[in-house]
């Protein structure tokens, strides 16, 4: 078999099977994006409309955009909670100490624990009457919180969240950027210190710069899952109090497995699919930039 | 004196981290209603019983662990061979020769990685209700495949790429085939990063809730689904709902261990070598 027949051959069912699972549903949902269709109403039928989904997420449905802003509030809470608790912890454990590796195994499992898990896991610690977290801080800092406990606060709902999502994903910031210090060339800081800079000097001048892939990749990976906020919403909120947590995807799924609305649920799933590939591309287009992959 | 400050900084950490798994496997075990009192009582005597209930006698309407379980087990096992038997051989194509649209088919595939699966899950779910497998275990399999296939590809043309080509051109000069070489000479020596690759996969569908959640029913529930169900109600349910969820720790937590040099590497797509 010639070697450029042999490569597509292997490639085939790779091809094959994700065009029938991901490419057909695409292009179908983009379909049905241009038409009223509701399955909890089968009498109003399936109606062409063209773009006037598009045009009722976009102009007049105020909740949606609202749920595109919670959605960048939290993204942009939680990835720089994570960047900058994760980078300053890979600094600490970057160096030889007793009981390093230890605490490097314990903190690999968060991240292998199932999202939901961890959903239910805080929900226990958060509850209003039971959980352990509104009795710690009413007993150290004397406050009475709110009936339904840390998430019964639409401010505090939405924190709460950044910090379950904050745990479990802290220390795969910290294991990236690990990784690249210990990658690091050594002959720039040997440099460094006999050229007599200071401490931050290197840091900003050779650290930082020599970590950027690793920043970057580090980013894309939590920015890409963040947007993708779904089980934590959905066991400690459900998107409230009010609307206060209601973030796209769950908004999408409201709108789509739950009320039915089809067509408008295809719509919406777009523009949050646009918006998600946009950003996660941008990311990937600088860390790639000219370089084989 | 600042080495053991850092060091007492660390441990306080880990014990941060330890913390909400070690309380939900103490609800566990705590005699209902023990685990809803405030403040904590410690003087407890430890009750396993709830395990026992959670496997044996908790069959009702709102939930059957054990069909969950093998639910869970059989769909996720059935996936990951599926997909390495689908992204093994595409991932030593992407990894060896330099076909057209090779780069672009690699980023189609990545783009998957990025889509929230709320996108991909409600054009799915019309497409199998007309196919009428909606709450069968062949609905999920194959949906777990949106995450597993390009994850394997790109994990698996990361292995690939570090065995050098030679071995295979050996192999091709003293008479085998293509197919031959890859499978005979390469796979085994890639057996490793394979074996790492499968276990993720595994996991990765283990760990699903959201497709499960929509496209379940009663039959093919999963475990996630179904304790999820119980979130809402602080009931003798909870402490059950505890139980088999610290039981559902074991796999994710005995790979952590046993691949964590791959952990980093598996969480990346790839990308950093860790």
């Amino acid at each position: 078999m010639g070697k450029s027949l042999f490569s597509y051959v292997l490639i085939a069912p790779c091809i094959a099977i994700m065009l029938f699972v991901v490419a057909y549903p695409t292009v179908y949902a983009l379909y049905v994006s241009f038409f009223s269709w509701n399955l909890a109403q089968p009498r109003l039928g399936f109606k062409f409309v063209g773009l006037d989904n598009y045009a009722k997420a976009l102009l007049d449905d105020p909740l949606f955009i609202e749920s595109v802003k919670t959605t960048f509030y939290f993204v942009i809470l939680s990835v720089t909670t994570e960047f900058f608790l994760g980078f300053g912890l890979s600094l600490l454990l970057h160096r030889e100490l007793r009981g390093v590796s230890v605490i490097r195994s314990i903190l690999l499992l968060p991240m292998m624990i199932a999202p939901i898990l961890v959903a239910l896991m805080w929900r226990y610690m958060y509850f209003g009457e039971y959980g352990i977290l509104p009795y710690i801080i009413t007993w150290i800092l004397g406050i009475q919180l709110p009936a339904g406990g840390l998430i019964g606060d639409k401010v505090l709902a939405l924190i709460s969240i950044v910090i379950a999502d904050a745990w479990e994903w802290t220390p795969l910031v910290m294991l990236i950027l690990l990784a690249g210090l210990e990658s690091l060339p050594i002959d720039p800081f040997e440099s460094a210190v006999v050229d007599g800079a200071s401490t931050y000097q290197t840091f900003k001048y050779i650290t930082l710069p020599l970590m950027r892939p690793f920043i970057l990749v580090a980013l894309l990976m939590r920015t890409m899952d963040a947007f993708k906020i779904f089980d934590l919403v959905y066991v400690l909120t459900k998107g409230g109090p009010g609307t206060a947590t209601m973030v796209m995807g769950f908004y999408a799924y409201n709108e789509g497995l739950k009320f039915f609305n089809i067509g408008y649920a295809a719509s919406l799933v777009m523009i949050i699919s646009y918006i998600v590939i946009f950003v996660s591309l941008t990311y990937i287009r600088v860390i790639y930039r000219g370089k084989e992959i | 004196m600042k080495r053991a400050l850092i060091f007492w900084f660390l441990v306080f950490i880990a014990a941060i981290y330890m913390f909400p798994i070690f309380w939900f496997f103490l609800l566990s075990i705590k005699p209902f209603p023990t685990g809803f009192v405030l403040p904590p009582k410690w003087d407890f005597t430890p009750d396993f019983s709830s395990y026992v209930t959670a496997f044996t006698g908790y069959a009702s309407e709102a939930g059957n662990f054990q069909l969950w379980y093998t639910n869970s087990i059989s769909i996720c096992l059935t996936t990951t061979v599926l997909s390495m038997a689908i992204a093994v051989p595409a991932a030593y194509s992407f990894a060896r020769f330099r076909f057209r649209g090779r780069r672009d088919l690699l980023f189609w595939l990545l783009t998957n990685r990025m889509v929230p699966p709320i996108t991909a899950l409600l054009p799915l779910y019309l497409m199998m209700s007309s196919l009428k497998i909606l709450d069968t275990w062949a609905a999920l399999i194959l949906v777990y495949l949106i995450i597993n296939v390009p994850f394997s590809v790109w994990m698996m043309k990361g292995f690939f790429e570090e065995i050098p080509s030679e071995l295979e051109e050996a192999a091709l000069v003293d008479g085998c085939s293509r197919w031959q070489a890859f499978i005979r000479v390469v796979v085994p020596i890639a057996i490793a990063g394979l074996a790492a690759t499968a276990t993720f996969s595994f996991i990765f569908a283990w760990n699903d809730f959201i497709f499960a959640l929509i496209l379940t029913g009663y039959k093919s529930k999963t475990v996630m689904v179904g304790i999820a169900g119980f979130w809402s109600s602080i009931d003798l349910r909870w402490t059950l709902l505890a139980a088999a969820g610290s039981v559902y720790l074991i796999p994710p937590f005995t790979v952590a261990m046993v691949f964590r040099k791959y952990i980093i590497r598996g969480m990346t797509f790839g990308a950093v070598k860790g």
